[in-house]
């Protein structure tokens, strides 16, 4: 047998990840309204008004970029599953860090309030159903540039170096993620849309809920159709995320139960079912994913 | 387990993508392959095997890095 002809090493694309991540997040961040304690905060120590509230907007790209930096320098030759976990991390201290500090998105209730009469105050439910839908929501766009752009996006989307071959999109594979960014969106709305019926008027309720209900079906059709575009390794990274899933949501709804019975918590009701499991397929589905493929987004090892 | 997937495609000048398009999977596929993550179903074994004119065995190879027995 011939031996193999390497190939000249190529130079690691240069990851423009973190440049873009900063931009979209300063983006992000334009959309919020500092919260009034926070600018008291930074105004009690001599800063004027308009400072307190640029320095409060200017946070979460700041914390965002850094978060990255110090990430890569942590993960580096690392599996990329821990790498996956420490980003993850990371970034849930960059949204608890900019939660705490700033409003996102301050005008989106008003507009809803506008066409749907007042919202009532969210609680834990509402906040985890807006959370998971903001989350849907941002992935879609992420998978929906690629599916408009190819490589271009999954260029601009790279925090670390990588080998250019994985940069690589097919025509064919782009119609396939424009699906996912599909069968992603939908169920992100669908979230807010019932967050959006919980926090509304009892008479007020059924508009949302078609939405929700709606951009549901819509968002099955789409996973149906992503599904059977799937090649053997795709299929099986669901399906071994999907039976992860299924030992770890029985097994916290037997903890749960055995909880309940002894009064150290209260009785869930569907929604709160709905989002547990939803969170728990979403998280083993990525560290499935993780695993099989290396990253996703195209970013796994160069073989 | 152990292939010789990608010292194949290399000689024929092919990246992940072309290997990829010609058996009809993703290139994430073809990278969990080479990088031993994944093992091919029989039926893309049998793909992959056809593509490059050579038996299973002389494609994939056991863990110490022999054939299959």
């Amino acid at each position: 047998m011939t031996a193999a002809i390497q190939k000249p090493a190529e130079k690691p694309a240069r990851p423009l990840g973190i440049l873009v991540l900063g931009l979209a997040i300063a983006a992000l961040s334009a959309t919020g309204r500092p919260e009034p304690e926070s600018v008291a905060m930074l105004t009690g120590v001599g800063l004027p008004d308009w400072a307190a509230s640029l320095a409060i907007h200017a946070l979460p790209p700041l914390l965002a970029v850094a978060a990255l930096l110090i990430g890569r320098a942590v993960v580096r030759k690392m599996s990329s599953t821990v790498k996956w976990i420490v980003y993850a991390l990371l970034g849930m201290v960059v949204g608890m860090v900019t939660a705490w500090h700033m409003e996102l998105f301050a005008g989106a209730p008003g507009l809803i309030e506008a066409a749907n009469g007042p919202l009532a105050e969210a609680e834990t439910i509402e906040i985890l159903l807006w959370g998971l839908g903001a989350i849907y929501v941002m992935l879609a766009i992420m998978i929906g540039l690629v599916a408009l752009f190819g490589s271009t996006a999954v260029s601009a989307m790279q925090v670390e170096d990588i080998d250019p071959e994985m940069l690589e999109v097919r025509r064919a594979e782009r119609k396939l993620y424009g699906l996912s960014a599909i069968g992603m969106v939908t169920p992100g709305i669908a979230c807010m849309a019932l967050a959006v019926a919980r926090q509304s008027l009892p008479e007020m309720r059924m508009g949302p809920l078609v939405v929700a209900g709606g951009f549901a079906i819509a968002g099955m059709i789409a996973n149906w159709l992503v599904w059977r575009g799937c090649d053997e390794l795709q299929r099986r990274t669901v399906i071994n995320g999907f039976a992860v899933s299924a030992i770890a949501a029985t097994v916290g709804a037997f903890i749960w139960a055995m909880a309940s019975a002894a009064g150290y918590v209260g009785e869930v009701d569907a929604a709160a079912a709905f989002v547990a499991l939803t969170i728990i397929q979403t998280v083993m589905t990525m560290i499935a994913t993780s695993t099989m493929m290396g990253k996703s987004f195209s970013t796994a090892r160069p073989a | 387990m152990k292939n010789r997937l990608k010292v194949l495609r290399a000689e024929r000048g092919w990246n992940q993508s072309d290997l990829a398009e010609k058996l009809s999977v993703s290139r994430q596929t073809i990278n969990a392959i080479e990088t031993e993550r994944y093992d091919p179903s029989l039926p893309l074994a049998f793909a992959i095997s056809h593509l490059f004119g050579l038996p299973i065995e002389q494609i994939f190879l056991s863990e110490t890095g022999q054939p299959p027995a």
